[in-house]
């Protein structure tokens, strides 16, 4: 029992210059009690140096050494030998420690001094804030890479005590401090009244040694002699503590191997070769014999980096290698159901291999590569379960990972690129991680953990990595650049090669190996199992002899649940997919809506798919398979669809199965049906999708072909329909709207006479304009000739053909509106109103204009008229003559233009002659024609412009010249 | 705890080399031990810790008997224990009872690393410091007490109801107890001891129970299930027949009855200290329920029977792995264990324990068995009308 009292908080220890004042007990052992303390800094004594205080005062269980009533521990005679016995180890602790302070002070904890007081032996430590590896784990450690740094920690701070010639013997959790927390944590061992010198002459007779139950090196428990793996050996002992929990028990201790610690929460969800690794490092750390541990705390060390490393998945490595190799087959069966078949080891058919001398061996890897040969070429047709026994090979291989069997990793050579010359390096390398962030540097380390085979203990040469490469024929293009790789990687000492392609290959000097087909023995068992007959015909039994197709035939069956009637390849895929549609269904409601769905996604959409991998000769991405489904979906929105497959008739919703749109529709059948539950296509590496096997490829394929004809078909035949129906409707329509929705057309007698007057009515207001816009010109600009102008002006008047009998042309015109709606060639009515206007407008100016002319005379000639009027009477004569022009211009914009067509002017010789002499007169009238064709514009225009000529006319009144001149003729 | 490193050679060495050597048949073993065996006597450990040399047994027997009979009860008879100590010096008593090696402990004032030793020879284990009445003799050894005074003291102990047993727990308990026992300097100081564990004590090793529950556990659980019954367990009986060679007991004392005279000497005593404890079924079921202590010899048995059995287990390919542990290896285990319960480690000189090193030789741990059982089966050899 402890009966030690603790000095209490506030004692003053009188060290010489560092008086310290304790702030409380920290903790004890069996032979010393160590306190919180502080002392004042010299230069600002109101500031303080924390530090520890061991203060030697061994146990004594009955008391023996004692504090005194002054503080002083005192030693009663019998307690004498306990004392001195702890006294020297105090010692030795302290001298050990000094030295291991003068060698490495940043892994040992400061020791400033020792002071003899009150009886006793004072040392004051550095205080670091740490605490116990012990008290870090009351439960088994949870993170395994925490736990393995602090472990390399731990043999850093034992590589000091080894380097100095020490031996540490006393290395168990309650002696390891860790300091600082995260990445800035550091382990240290304390307690050094057990360390052993190993430069110290050697003891004579018999050495003595702490036993610590659970750590202590079997040699030390038998009184053996310490070596530093008796150190090493704690040092797994105290991994092996913090991984499970509790301590090594005798038992333990006893067995050949270490407890199995694969249930400790810390190995949980790791991968199997960092477990391998853990169990590795116990096995060797817990050997009973020295010399069969690690040979040195620096040997360790690499083996937990290599924990590390394995945790942290970084290297090129075997082991990475093996991971890589094992993930890349897990991944794939997991991510595709069409492969969930490898799992099942009885249901895998034999695979047998055809040696050179005609015998046949199962397909094993030995087998494949237990030759000499550093490469094969397996051959076999399409089906005959290459992949297969390439990636039964991996699964088998990487049940348990062991590091001196060779890493075996799978790789499709479909994925390849053509003109890529990397691609093995690249496909190896893409899933490791590296220490270097450059390629090169990765690719180099590769190489060069390729380059060597490594040694068994028997002295055989093991290869590193056996690569698996699938589908050389199925690699596309120009393949040079990867033959070459291939060829380089046989070359490797360390890499055993299995190509496999459904051909030789010249380019590839390989030994070849062939896949045999399955034997009738085979195929009747397979069959016999099942309770099915074999079929009848020869060619049907022949082909079952491929795994494929044996498989195939089975699942198709099985799905039946009756015997299967197969004549051919063809009728059993189509018997295969209509089987696996029954089956799906049979899993479903009856009168599941979603049957339709799967009928569509595999009997349509699965062969377009099929149709564009192989369009594309390559796996296909998934934005690159949506438009191909988009296509789909269109389609079964599309009558076209439906009448080329009628039984989808009256089915399009359930087909969609509820999905807004074409995206939703893909996910719902590449993703959720032919991908993960049927198992149809299957996704590489990089995620892109192929049919499950190149055989049931082409066969769908073939049924793409057929759908697509169907099609076609029918898409031609509602062309032709569409076309037929459109001329009919054209026909039909013209002869209905010229029988009864036309306006009837006014009388051949009436309409082009009746249309020729209008043109000719605007021809006489044109002329009349144009010779009134010459005399006013002349006034304004050679007012000496007017009065040639003016003769000029009166002929002309007389020369306009007056011949036009207005009321007999309005007479026809009204004739003409009586026998019909339209001008026949125009299709449009005539504009009487106007009509009329511009029949009148040159009869109606004529006696206005003499008038005008005369006033103008007048201005120019008469001196009083010039000198009254001169200056304005032009100018607004002018404006009311070019009113007039753009009146006549409206006038015929709104009745003549609107019915010249082509067709008129092409028919009748005398309109189109009579067009061009307008056309010719207005340019040379200048009267400007606007171009509107907008009938309501032009109306408007019109009356715009019949205000403006009131206005002009007022205007020229007002200026009082016509007035004057009319008092000087005296014309009232 | 403490313990300690034997530097002597000698005959031991011999003895140890002899049986470890590769080139020994089994019938050469056997041979070799029935014509080299220096086995140690009971005779040559007495004369050691007495400081009286062996050949001369008058005064070794004359010592003996003076200093047993200061150390005795005052009634004892001086002719019974002449007669005793006649016996052990010429071999008819090979091992000494524990109770009777701790009476010679104080008889021959041995000081406690000479009197662990000595018990180790003398009955093939130390002082048991979570023993109660061993607390007491170990008290009155290190304070010098004639033996008839510890026994009174231990009496005394007992009365006050202080020596009773208890369970307590078999991992850290006895080290717990022996750091505390250690620093004892009065009767008082005892007592208190006593009372302070009491309920925790025991004379049974409880490291060695909780070894013995493991490997038995092991061996129940055979490895091989039962196809028809896949949750069947092997019972003691079962176990003590096919691992412990229960059907070669019975021809133990046949065996010795048909040994031509000429061998006898030896050859008894072989068979005897091999046959001597031999764990049998019932024995087993004793310990198993704790009705009497684990023994040494079954502890070692049961040790190699189940060792085999893990050995080349759950390997992971590590070139290191793939050797398998050899001799010295399993030795440096066993050894190890024994004396994490208090045992003595093998001693090549013992007939047992340099079977077991013999047998232990072999290449494939899984083969000890067998090849203890054939070991057992030349020593033992059925009888003419047999």
């Amino acid at each position: 029992m402890d009966h030690r009292q603790a000095l209490p908080p506030g004692t003053l220890l009188p060290f010489p210059g560092m008086p310290c004042t304790l702030a409380g007990e920290s903790g004890r052992g069996s032979n010393a009690i160590v306190y919180m303390g502080s002392y004042p800094d010299l230069l600002n004594p109101e500031e303080r140096h924390t530090v520890l205080v061991k203060e030697l005062f061994p146990l004594h269980q009955k008391g023996a050494i004692y504090r005194d009533e002054g503080g002083a521990v005192v030693c009663a005679p019998e307690g004498r030998e306990t004392w001195e016995l702890h006294l020297q180890s105090f010692q030795h602790g302290n001298r050990i420690h000094l030295r291991m302070l003068e060698r490495r002070p940043d892994r040992t904890g400061a020791n400033l001094n020792t002071f003899p007081l009150q009886g006793t032996l004072y040392t004051v430590l550095g205080f670091t804030g740490g605490r116990s590896l012990a008290a870090e784990y009351p439960a088994p450690e949870t993170d395994l890479r925490r736990l393995t740094v602090r472990m390399l920690g731990l043999l850093d701070a034992l590589d000091i005590f080894h380097e100095g010639g020490f031996l540490h013997l006393d290395v168990a959790p309650d002696n390891i401090l860790l300091t600082g927390r995260g990445s800035q944590e550091q382990v240290m061992l304390i307690d050094y009244n057990s360390v052993y010198d190993l430069t110290a002459p050697p003891k004579s007779g018999l050495s003595y040694h702490s036993v610590k139950p659970g750590f202590t090196a079997p040699e030390l428990r038998t009184g053996g002699e310490p070596s530093a793996a008796a150190d090493l050996y704690a040092v797994a002992a105290v991994f092996y503590r913090c991984l499970s929990g509790t301590a090594l028990t005798p038992f333990q201790m006893s067995r050949p191997s270490p407890p199995d610690v694969s249930a400790c929460p810390g190995l949980r969800d790791l991968p199997d070769t960092v477990c391998v690794m853990v169990r590795q490092l116990l096995r060797r750390g817990l050997q009973a014999l020295p010399k069969k541990r690690y040979p040195s705390a620096g040997a360790m060390r690499q083996a937990f980096q290599e924990l590390l490393d394995r945790i942290d998945g970084v290297g090129v490595t075997h082991w990475a290698l093996w991971e890589s190799g094992k993930k890349i087959v897990e991944r794939a069966i997991l991510e595709n159901p069409g492969l969930a078949f490898l799992r099942e080891r009885e249901a895998l058919f034999p695979t047998r291999l055809r040696l050179p001398d005609g015998t046949l061996a199962p397909a094993g890897l030995a087998q494949m590569i237990g030759r000499q040969e550093r490469a094969v070429l397996l051959t076999a047709s399409g089906g005959m379960g290459k992949t297969t026994a390439m990636l039964r090979c991996v699964t088998e291989q990487s049940k348990t990972y062991s590091p001196v069997q060779p890493a075996m990793v799978y790789l499709s050579l479909y994925g390849w690129k053509e003109g890529e010359s990397s691609y093995l390096h690249r496909r190896l390398l893409e899933n490791l991680r590296f220490r270097t962030e450059q390629y090169d540097a990765a690719r180099h380390a590769l190489d060069a953990l390729l380059a060597t085979p490594f040694k068994t203990s028997a002295g055989e040469q093991r290869p590193v990595l056996i690569l698996l490469l699938d589908g050389l024929n199925e690699a596309s293009g120009e393949t040079g650049p990867l033959i070459e790789e291939i060829l380089s990687f046989s070359r490797m000492p360390g890499v055993r090669l299995v190509v496999s392609s459904r051909g030789c290959e010249p380019a590839l000097p390989f030994p070849q190996i062939e896949l045999s087909p399955l034997t009738e023995e085979d195929v009747r068992a397979a069959l016999s199992r099942e309770g099915l007959l074999a079929p009848g015909s020869g060619e049907m039994r022949e082909l079952l002899q491929t795994p494929l197709m044996l498989s195939i035939f089975l699942q198709s069956a099985r799905a039946e649940g009756r015997q299967l009637s197969v004549a051919n390849q063809e009728e059993l895929l189509h018997a295969y997919f209509s089987a696996l549609l029954s089956k799906e269904l049979r899993a479903l409601p009856e009168d599941t809506q979603a049957r339709w769905r799967i009928e569509a996604a595999v009997f349509f959409v699965l062969p377009a798919i099929a149709r564009e991998i192989q369009k594309k000769d390559r796996a296909l991405e998934d934005a690159e398979l949506l438009p191909v489904v988009e296509r789909c979906y269109r389609l079964f929105s599309d009558r076209l669809l439906r009448r080329a497959f009628p039984r989808w008739i009256g089915h399009s919703k359930a087909i969609r199965g509820g999905a807004a749109n074409a995206e939703e529709w893909y996910g719902l059948l590449v993703h959720d049906l032919l991908w993960k539950r049927l198992g149809l296509l299957v996704r590489n590496e990089q995620g892109r999708c192929r049919v499950f096997h190149e055989t049931v490829a082409e066969y769908l394929t073939a049924l793409e072909g057929g759908n697509a004809r169907k099609l076609l078909r029918q898409r031609r035949l509602r062309r032709a329909l569409a076309a037929a129906a459109l001329v009919l409707c054209l026909a039909a329509g013209w002869f209905i709207y010229d029988t009864y929705i036309a306006p009837p057309p006014y009388s051949e007698a009436y309409e082009e006479p009746v249309f020729v007057y209008g043109l000719t009515g605007y021809s006489n207001a044109a002329r009349q304009y144009e010779k009134m816009r010459a005399l006013v010109n002349c006034a304004l600009e050679t007012p000496e000739l007017l009065s040639g102008e003016k003769a000029s002006f009166y002929a002309a008047l007389d020369q306009i053909p007056g011949g036009i009998n207005t009321e007999y042309i309005l007479h026809s015109m009204e004739s003409m509106l009586a026998t019909g709606e339209v001008f026949s060639w125009s299709r449009r009515k005539l504009d009487d109103a106007h009509y009329r206007e511009l029949l009148t407008l040159e009869q109606e100016r004529r006696e206005e204009y003499q008038l005008l002319a005369d006033a103008l005379s007048y201005v120019v000639e008469d001196g009083r008229g010039n000198r009254l009027y001169g200056d304005v009477y032009p100018e607004l004569l002018s404006e009311l003559v070019e009113l007039d022009g753009q009146i006549a211009a409206v006038l015929y914009e709104l009745t003549c233009a609107p019915h010249l067509t082509q067709a008129l002017l092409e028919e009748h010789a005398d309109i189109l002659s009579l067009q061009k002499t307008l056309s010719v007169t207005t340019a040379e009238q200048s009267i400007h024609l606007s171009g509107e064709t907008d009938l309501d514009v032009l109306n408007q225009t019109l009356l715009t412009l019949q205000g403006k000529r009131t206005s002009a006319r007022n205007a020229l009144n007002a200026c009082g010249a016509i007035a004057a001149y009319q008092n000087k003729e005296g014309i009232s | 705890m403490e313990q300690t490193r034997d530097t002597g050679a000698g005959f031991t060495q011999l003895m140890y080399d002899m049986a470890t050597s590769p080139s020994l048949t089994r019938r050469q073993a056997v041979e070799r031990l029935k014509r080299d065996a220096r086995l140690r006597t009971l005779a040559e450990t007495l004369s050691k810790y007495s400081g009286v040399p062996a050949d001369d047994p008058k005064a070794l027997q004359s010592i003996l008997l003076e200093k047993l009979l200061a150390h005795s009860p005052p009634d004892t008879k001086r002719d019974t224990l002449s007669r005793k100590v006649r016996m052990w010096l010429d071999g008819t008593v090979q091992s000494l009872s524990k109770e009777g090696a701790i009476q010679l402990c104080f008889a021959l004032g041995l000081p406690y690393e000479d009197a662990n030793r000595f018990l180790h020879r003398a009955c093939g284990e130390g002082f048991h410091w979570r023993d109660p009445e061993e607390l007491v003799f170990l008290y009155a050894l290190r304070g010098h007490k004639t033996y008839p005074q510890a026994l009174a003291l231990r009496d005394k102990m007992a009365e006050k109801g202080l020596l009773t047993s208890g369970r307590g727990d078999p991992e850290t308990f006895t080290d717990l107890v022996r750091r505390d026992a250690e620093h004892i300097a009065s009767e008082e100081e005892l007592e208190d001891l006593l009372r302070q564990f009491q309920g925790q004590l025991g004379s049974f090793h409880n490291t060695a129970y909780s070894l013995f529950r493991g490997y038995l556990d092991l061996l129940c659980a055979p490895e091989i299930d039962d196809l028809l019954d896949p949750d069947k367990k092997l019972s003691v009986r079962e176990v003590t027949a096919t691992y412990l060679h229960e059907a070669l007991i019975s021809r133990f004392k046949k065996a010795a009855k048909g040994t031509p005279a000429v061998e006898n000497q030896v050859l008894s005593a072989l068979q005897r200290d091999i046959q001597q404890n031999w764990p049998d079924e019932i024995t087993l079921s004793r310990m198993l329920h704790r009705k009497t202590d684990v023994s040494r010899k079954a502890l070692i048995l049961l040790f190699l029977a189940t060792d085999g059995a893990t050995a080349s287990d759950d390997q992971d390919g590590d070139p290191f792995d793939e050797e398998e542990e050899d001799f010295e290896g399993r030795y440096a285990r066993l050894n190890a264990l024994l004396c994490d319960c208090g045992f003595s480690p093998l001693d090549s000189r013992s007939p047992f324990d340099w079977m077991i090193l013999y047998c232990m030789c072999i290449e494939e741990a899984m083969f000890i068995d067998t090849e203890i059982e054939a070991f057992l089966s030349a020593i033992f050899p059925l009888p003419p009308e047999a």
